[in-house]
C-alpha cells in the first residue's frame, strides 16, 4: 500500500519531488565538497608549508654544534663529532619514508681562500642517493630548501661547481661564472645563494670536494631531514618528554602517527649513534598554521550545514502545507497520523537518497576542481566522506519533516478541505 | 492612483495573510543571508589573521655589522623608533660572548626577554618563559647545555669572573632544534655588564608584519640609509609568509564561494515552492482579468519585501555568526565590515528573484478554468 501510495505522488507531481531532490543535492553537494576538502587539507597545506625548509635535524649523538657566528676561536668545542655518509640513506628506510620529502647531509669548516679564511659548508644540491626500492632517488637542498634564492644556477654535484653566500660574494666581488683555485683545484661559482641566514657568508660545495679539502673523507656534520607530519598534540607532548613512559597502545598509536617526534624516533632507532631533533621553528609554527585552516574549515562546513538543513525544513514544511488537503481527506477515509507521518517520512527518506547520491558525486567534482584550482593535483578521496554525507541528508530531510509532521494530528479533515489551512 | 494602491493592498494581504509559510521561507533566507554575511566578513579577515598566525615562524628581519662582530645598540633603538607606522611586531638586540661557568665555558645571550615570546614563538620551554627584563636573578638554558651540565629546572648556574661571581637560577629550559639549544639567555643589560661591552650588540632581530612584501621594501631602504649594517630579511620566513598567506586566502575564497551559491540555492527552492503553491490564487486574479504583467510585478515585489526583511535580520545575525567564527578559529574578534552588506544584499536577493522566476515563467501560461476546476 505505502509503495503504492509513494510512486503515485511521485508519479502525480514530479516537479514537487524534484524541488525536494534538488534541495537536498544541493545541501549534500556542498557537504561532501566541503568534507573531502576539509579531510585532505592538512596533507595539502602540510606540503605548502614545507617552503619553510627541513624540520627535522640529525646529529652525532656526543655532538654539541656551536652557533656558527661566534667564529671558531671562541668555540669551546672545536672539535665536532661527525657521522659517516654512508648511513644516511637509511634515512629513506624508516616505517615512515614515503613522509620524509628529502634530506641534505652539512660538513662545516674552515679553507684558506687567498690567505683569508672562509667559511665552508659542503652539501648536496641536487644529489642522486639509491635507497631501497628507488634507485634513481634524488635529494638535497634544492628539495629541503625551497626558500634559496640562486642567482644564476644551482651547481652540478658531479662537478667542481659551487654557490657562494651573497654577502661573502659582495665583499669579494664575485660573480656568477667567477673561477677560482681551492686547495689546487680550480671551482666555478654557478650561483649566488641570499637565503637570510648563516649561509651568506659561506661557499656552499658538494659535500665530496668538501670532504676532500677538509680532509673528512666519507663523514658529515649534521643532515637537515624535510618530512610531512601532522600537528602536535597532547600525545605525542607527552611522548616526547618520556616515550617509554606511555602505555603499549598509546605507544603504538604514537609510533604509528607522522608526528615529527615519532619520525625523529624512528630515525634513531635506524641509524646508529644520531640524535634526531625537530627543528621547533618550522615544526611547531608548521601545526599552528594546519590546525588553524582544518578548524576554519570545519566551521564553515558547520555553517553550510546549518543553511542545508534550514533550506531543507523551510522546502519540507511548505511542501507539507501545499499537500495539506491531500491530509486532510486521507484522515477523513479514516488513515492513522502514523500511517500518513510514515507516508512523508518515507518520501523525505527516499528523495534524500537520491539526492544525496547525485550531490556526493557532484560534490566530489567541486572538491576536485578546488584541488586543481589550489594545488594544481586533486585531492585525495575518501569513503568515509559518502557514507557520511548519505546519512546527514537523511537525517536533515528526516528533522525537516518532523516539525511539520507534528501538525498532523492538529489537522482538521473538514478545515483542510474546505480550503481553509 | 487606484492601481498603486490596489497593488499595496494586495502585497500588504499576501504577506499578512499566509504568515505561518513567509516565517519558514523568513528563516530560511535570513540562515542564507546570516552565513552569506559572516563567511564575507571572516574572507575579508582572513589575511590579517593568518599573517598574525605566520608570526610564529618567529622573526623575519635581521640587522647587524658588516666588518666588526658587534655593534652600537643605538642602532637598534633607530630602527625601533623611525619605522613605518605598524611595521615591527617586536624586535630584539642579541649580544652574544663566551663566558666561565664552574664547569666550563658557555655561550651567553643578552636579549629583552619582553619581546622574544614574540620572536621565538616556537620554543618548546620546559617551567618558565622569563617575560619582563631587567630580570637580573634568573636565566634560560639550552637543552643541549642543560644535560651537558646537568642542570636542571630550579637548579642555579654560578658564572665566575676573575674574583667575581654571579649565581643565576634556571628558571626555564629551552628545545629550539637550533644553535639556542646550546646558549644560556640572560637580560641584554646583565649580559652587557658581564661581557664588559656596554651599549653593543651582535645583532638584533625583528618580527615584521609582512602582509605584501613590506619587509623586502624596509630592508631595501634601510640598506641605503645605513650601508655600515648588513640588513637582510630572514628569506625561510619572509618570502614564504606571501606564498602561503595567498594560498590560504584562495581556498577560502573558493569554499566561500561555493557555500555562497549552494546555500542560497538551498534556502530558495521553498520560495519555489511556496509560489506555485498559488497557482490557483493567480489563475482567480487572471480570470478577474489581471494581466501577467501585474501578477508578475506583484509576485517579485513580494519576494523582494520579504528578501530585503530577511537579510536585514540576517546581516545583524551573520556578525554575531562572524564572531563565533572569529573567537573559536583565532581566539579574537572578526572586525565587521560595511563591504559586506551589499555583497550579502546583492546574493540574496538575486538568489531569491531567480528562485520566484523559476515557477512564474509557468505560472504565466496557467489557463485559469482548467486549474481552477481541480485538475
Amino acid at each position: 500500500m505505502i509503495t503504492r501510495m509513494i510512486s503515485q505522488s511521485w508519479r502525480r507531481n514530479p516537479r514537487q519531488k524534484l524541488l525536494t531532490v534538488l534541495t537536498v543535492f544541493l545541501a549534500a553537494s556542498l557537504l561532501s565538497a566541503l568534507m573531502t576538502v576539509s579531510i585532505d587539507i592538512g596533507d595539502k597545506m602540510a606540503r605548502e608549508m614545507k617552503s619553510y625548509g627541513a624540520n627535522i635535524l640529525i646529529e652525532p649523538a656526543e655532538q654539541a654544534a656551536m652557533p656558527a657566528l661566534m667564529g671558531d676561536d671562541d668555540n669551546p668545542l672545536a672539535v665536532k663529532s661527525t657521522l659517516d655518509e654512508k648511513d644516511l640513506p637509511a634515512i629513506m628506510g624508516i616505517f615512515w619514508r614515503n613522509n620524509i620529502l628529502g634530506f641534505a647531509p652539512l660538513l662545516d669548516g674552515k679553507i684558506q681562500l687567498d690567505g683569508h679564511n672562509v667559511h665552508l659548508i659542503g652539501t648536496f644540491f641536487d644529489q642522486n642517493i639509491p635507497v631501497p626500492d628507488e634507485p634513481e632517488y634524488r635529494t638535497g637542498q634544492k628539495t629541503i630548501s625551497p626558500y634559496w634564492q640562486v642567482t644564476g644556477t644551482w651547481p652540478d654535484d658531479t662537478k667542481p661547481e659551487l654557490l657562494a653566500g651573497a654577502q661573502l660574494a659582495k665583499q669579494n666581488n664575485w660573480q656568477p661564472g667567477t673561477n677560482l683555485t681551492i686547495s689546487g683545484q680550480a671551482v666555478t661559482i654557478t650561483g649566488i645563494l641570499s637565503s637570510g641566514s648563516d649561509e651568506e657568508n659561506a661557499i656552499i660545495a658538494p659535500l665530496k670536494l668538501a670532504q676532500q679539502w677538509l680532509g673528512l673523507e666519507g663523514k658529515v656534520h649534521a643532515a637537515k631531514v624535510s618530512a610531512l607530519t601532522v600537528p602536535e598534540n597532547e600525545l605525542s607532548k607527552k611522548a616526547i618528554q618520556n616515550p617509554d613512559a606511555l602505555d603499549a597502545e598509546t605507544y603504538d598509536r604514537w609510533y604509528c602517527t607522522a608526528y615529527v617526534s615519532s619520525i625523529s624516533h624512528q630515525l634513531e632507532e635506524s641509524i646508529p649513534g644520531i640524535v634526531a631533533r625537530p627543528i621547533w621553528q618550522v615544526a611547531a609554527s608548521e601545526g599552528v598554521i594546519i590546525d588553524k585552516i582544518q578548524w576554519l574549515l570545519v566551521m564553515a562546513t558547520l555553517a553550510a550545514l546549518l543553511a542545508a538543513a534550514m533550506g531543507v525544513a523551510s522546502l519540507m514544511t511548505s511542501i507539507f502545507m501545499e499537500r495539506s488537503k491531500e491530509i486532510g481527506l486521507m484522515k477523513a477515509l479514516g488513515a492513522h497520523n502514523w500511517m500518513i507521518g510514515l507516508l512523508f517520512y518515507a518520501e523525505a527518506v527516499l528523495s534524500s537518497l537520491i539526492g544525496g547520491l547525485v550531490g556526493c558525486l557532484a560534490g566530489w567534482s567541486i572538491a576536485q576542481f578546488i584541488g586543481w584550482q589550489l594545488f594544481g593535483e586533486p585531492l585525495q578521496f575518501s569513503w568515509i566522506v559518502v557514507p557520511s554525507v548519505l546519512v546527514i541528508s537523511i537525517i536533515i530531510a528526516v528533522i525537516g519533516t518532523w516539525f511539520p509532521a507534528r501538525r498532523i494530528t492538529r489537522l482538521y479533515p473538514v478545515e483542510a478541505l474546505y480550503g481553509r489551512s | 492612483m487606484a492601481a498603486v494602491n490596489m497593488r499595496w493592498r494586495l502585497l500588504y494581504r499576501a504577506l499578512s495573510r499566509r504568515n505561518q509559510r513567509l516565517i519558514v521561507v523568513f528563516l530560511a533566507l535570513m540562515t542564507g543571508a546570516a552565513i552569506i554575511n559572516s563567511l564575507a566578513s571572516v574572507y575579508f579577515d582572513i589575511n590579517i589573521k593568518m599573517s598574525r598566525e605566520l608570526r610564529t615562524f618567529g622573526a623575519n628581519f635581521y640587522i647587524g655589522p658588516t666588518v666588526s662582530q658587534e655593534m652600537p645598540i643605538s642602532a637598534f633603538n633607530d630602527v625601533m623608533a623611525n619605522a613605518p607606522d605598524n611595521l615591527i611586531e617586536t624586535g630584539s638586540p642579541y649580544l652574544f660572548g663566551t663566558a666561565r661557568s664552574e664547569l666550563e665555558k658557555v655561550v651567553l645571550v643578552g636579549v629583552n626577554f619582553s619581546a622574544i615570546g614574540l620572536l621565538v614563538p616556537y620554543w618548546q620551554v620546559e617551567g618558565d618563559w622569563i617575560s619582563v627584563d631587567f630580570d637580573n636573578r634568573n636565566a634560560m638554558i639550552g637543552r643541549t647545555l642543560a644535560n651537558r651540565l646537568n642542570i636542571k629546572l630550579g637548579d642555579t648556574l654560578n658564572l665566575v669572573k676573575d674574583r667575581e661571581r654571579k649565581a643565576l637560577k634556571i628558571k626555564g629550559i629551552i628545545d629550539a632544534g637550533d644553535a639556542s639549544d646550546n646558549m644560556v639567555f640572560v637580560n641584554l643589560d646583565l649580559a652587557q655588564e658581564w661581557l664588559e661591552k656596554p651599549d653593543t650588540m651582535s645583532h638584533a632581530l625583528f618580527s615584521m608584519n609582512n602582509m605584501e612584501g613590506e619587509v623586502e621594501n624596509y630592508a631595501h631602504d634601510l640598506k641605503e640609509k645605513h650601508p655600515e649594517w648588513t640588513v637582510r630579511p630572514i628569506r625561510k620566513v619572509s618570502s614564504n609568509e606571501g606564498e602561503v598567506l595567498s594560498k590560504i586566502q584562495g581556498l577560502m575564497g573558493l569554499v566561500s564561494v561555493i557555500i555562497l551559491l549552494l546555500s542560497t540555492l538551498c534556502v530558495n527552492t521553498s520560495l519555489t515552492a511556496i509560489i506555485r503553491e498559488r497557482q490557483k490564487e493567480f489563475a482567480l486574479q487572471k480570470s478577474l482579468g489581471a494581466s501577467n504583467r501585474s501578477i508578475i510585478t506583484q509576485v517579485l515585489s513580494e519576494t523582494v519585501v520579504i528578501a530585503v526583511l530577511a537579510t536585514l535580520a540576517g546581516c545583524i545575525l551573520g556578525i554575531f555568526l562572524a564572531q563565533i567564527l572569529g573567537q573559536t578559529v583565532f581566539s579574537s574578534s572578526i572586525t565587521p565590515r560595511l563591504v559586506v552588506v551589499p555583497i550579502t544584499f546583492a546574493m540574496s536577493l538575486f538568489a531569491a528573484l531567480v528562485a520566484a522566476i523559476i515557477p512564474l515563467r509557468r505560472i504565466v501560461q496557467i489557463q485559469p478554468a482548467v486549474v481552477l476546476k481541480g485538475e
